[in-house]
């Protein structure tokens, strides 16, 4: 049942999944693209390190955008031909739900490592590309592993939301939504008139404690440095 | 305004349209196109109108809202801080609480007694304040967090607070330059000495805390003749770094392009250092942020009334004057400086591990919840 559900996914997002993982591919070498151009036979100038550092930053945003649109993307995909056939084939399996969505949900991971195998070897040709100057280390292996966990929790969050009902995904979504519109509304106004609440404020205190350990997307704000001290 | 103008929009609309119906011919479509063509100009000319009728309504409101805004004098430790009245309390308790933990045990300070600050926390309208010579602002639009304030009240009064070493001219003063009560964070640091080419910062990553103030040109400022720079260069880079740091640097100046040339077309390096000379801003390899961060250091170590000893004799070598302000020997001081910056080594992906777990078992979690989907349950 794997393996047929692993074909059907496969079918269904191989042309998006090429893609994403070209972009997987190409997002180390676009960072790295025009660092390391020393004079040839000459060692490679202190400043170097520092234009090393400060240009790759500029490309540290694109690493977990692209790790988070690839989970979406397989998340949501996975669930689109059960949604379009109404579940009349996942019911007529002699097997229970949960193992259902288990195997999909296997299937789907198994894609994953796709463009993560893209992003390795990307980064792998991005460092021998050029010459590092002294003090900076490549970390391509750390960086496809934190890729990975990436991709995996932004897909299990979307399989887990497209898994469940309209009525429930409408429940999730606004939620957040009222959350950070409403929320911060009410916060200003609240504290307007009562100290506590200008010093507490709930939406950022519920995007900090997402965002940072232990919350679930912290491995979204850890370092996404290719190279590094 | 408004209405008046739209009236005679509309006045003028209808007579046009009316000299239009009187002469309607089947055959007068162009015509008819053409007069409302030509009714275009004055609706622009009405908008404009209504917006800068707008715009000096805004005005005149917000002028007259900063006219009621009472504004209070708070006198905190040695600040003066101006702010609206009815922000007094907490603006009073903002800029204590930051005194307290970052400026109360570094002693007077002259420049924050001759200083003005302003302070308010913006819903409606701006502060109406113009602070005449030193006076330092801070406006704090819609929230921000409480530690986004407390950071930047920290900063205005540490930068408020640097012009006693830059008013009295004294050494350490020249020698730092920048904010020292506001250092950059260590991993920063780190960074900024673990990529620097020179022989003295690898010598103070592997622990040599000597090396570490040879490399902030601590121990040798204000004695650098022309000469004396020489051998510095020598001391600080080898010949291959110093023509690393040329191969980096351009310069349009046709003496600058010559030496440039000799010193990477030849093994010539006597041009490297005369080009690093002449055409080189700073040649210490490390940056004055680095410098602050010692004498941050020193503060802290020094405790009690630090900062004002530091200020207190502008005659003191930066050596002298950090060892008086520290009160420990600059060969502790540099040795704890030292450790605090390998202590701090920025571990790029060190928390990968225990990231990457968290992150599994929330994958786990909503794999869980995929499971427990209420779409198949039937009744």
């Amino acid at each position: 049942m794997y393996q047929s559900l692993l074909f059907l996914h496969w079918k269904q997002i191989r042309h998006v999944l090429a893609l994403l993982v070209v972009a997987s591919f190409a997002l180390p070498l676009l960072a790295v693209h025009g660092l390391g151009s020393a004079v040839p036979g000459m060692d490679v100038p202190s400043l170097e390190a520092y234009r090393f550092v400060s240009g790759f930053q500029a490309w540290l945003i694109f690493y977990p955008l692209l790790a988070a649109g690839i989970g979406i993307t397989l998340a949501l995909s996975a669930w689109n031909w059960d949604h379009q056939l109404k579940h009349v084939y996942a019911l007529s399996l002699p097997m229970t739900r949960w193992e259902y969505t288990l195997q999909k949900m296997l299937a789907g991971a198994t894609l994953a490592v796709v463009p993560v195998l893209g992003m390795w070897l990307g980064s792998h040709v991005a460092v021998a590309s050029i010459s590092l100057p002294e003090g900076l280390n490549a970390y391509p292996n750390e960086l496809a592993v934190r890729f990975l966990f990436a991709i995996l929790l932004a897909y299990a969050a979307f399989f887990a939301a497209a898994a469940g009902t309209v009525k429930t995904t409408l429940w999730v979504v606004g939620s957040i939504l009222g959350l950070l519109v409403f929320g911060a509304i009410a916060n200003d106004v609240l504290g307007y008139y009562v100290v506590y609440f200008s010093r507490v404020h709930v939406v950022e205190s519920v995007i900090q404690w997402m965002a940072y350990a232990p919350g679930p997307f912290e491995v979204f704000t850890g370092s996404w440095s290719l190279i590094d001290v | 305004m408004k209405s008046v103008i739209l009236a005679a929009f509309v006045a003028a609309s209808a007579g046009a349209t009316a000299q239009v119906s009187a002469q309607a011919a089947p055959d007068s479509a162009e015509v008819l196109r053409a007069r409302i063509d030509s009714l275009t100009p004055l609706l622009e000319k009405a908008r404009r109108a209504v917006d800068e009728r707008r715009a000096f309504e805004d005005d005149a409101r917000r002028l007259a809202a900063a006219a009621n805004t009472r504004v209070d004098t708070l006198r905190i430790a040695d600040l003066t801080v101006l702010t609206p009245a009815d922000q007094a309390d907490e603006t009073s308790e903002l800029f204590r609480e930051v005194w307290e933990e970052s400026f109360a045990h570094l002693g007077g300070s002259a420049a924050l007694a001759r200083s003005v600050f302003a302070y308010q926390q913006v819903w409606g309208e701006p502060l109406p304040i113009h602070l005449e010579g030193g006076g330092h602002v801070l406006y704090k639009d819609s929230w921000i967090p409480r530690a986004r304030v407390k950071r930047d009240v920290r900063r205005l009064i540490a930068g408020a607070a640097s012009h006693d070493l830059r008013a009295n001219r004294s050494y350490v003063g020249q020698w730092v330059r920048g904010n020292a009560l506001d250092p950059v964070p260590w991993e920063d640091i780190y960074r900024q000495v673990a990529t620097t080419s020179s022989m003295v910062t690898r010598a103070c990553l592997a622990g040599e805390s000597e090396a570490c103030g040879v490399a902030m040109a601590l121990t040798v400022y204000n004695e650098a003749t022309r000469e004396r720079n020489l051998e510095l260069l020598a001391e600080w880079y080898t010949p291959e770094e110093r023509r690393a740091r040329v191969t980096g640097r351009f310069f349009y100046r046709r003496d600058a392009a010559a030496l440039r040339s000799r010193c990477t077309e030849t093994d010539d390096i006597s041009a490297c250092d005369q080009f690093l000379l002449q055409f080189s801003y700073d040649l210490a390899p490390l940056s004055f942020e680095v410098r602050e961060s010692l004498v941050a250091l020193a503060l802290t170590e020094g405790g009690e009334g630090s900062w004002q000893r530091l200020a207190e004799h502008p005659g003191m070598t930066p050596t002298e004057a950090l060892e008086y302000a520290s009160g420990s020997s600059i060969d502790e001081l540099l040795t704890r400086w030292q450790a605090e910056l390998v202590a701090n080594r920025p571990d790029a992906f060190e928390p990968l591990v225990p990231s990457s777990g968290r992150a599994f078992l929330w994958t786990l979690l909503f794999a869980a919840l995929a499971m427990r989907s209420t779409r198949w349950r039937l009744g």
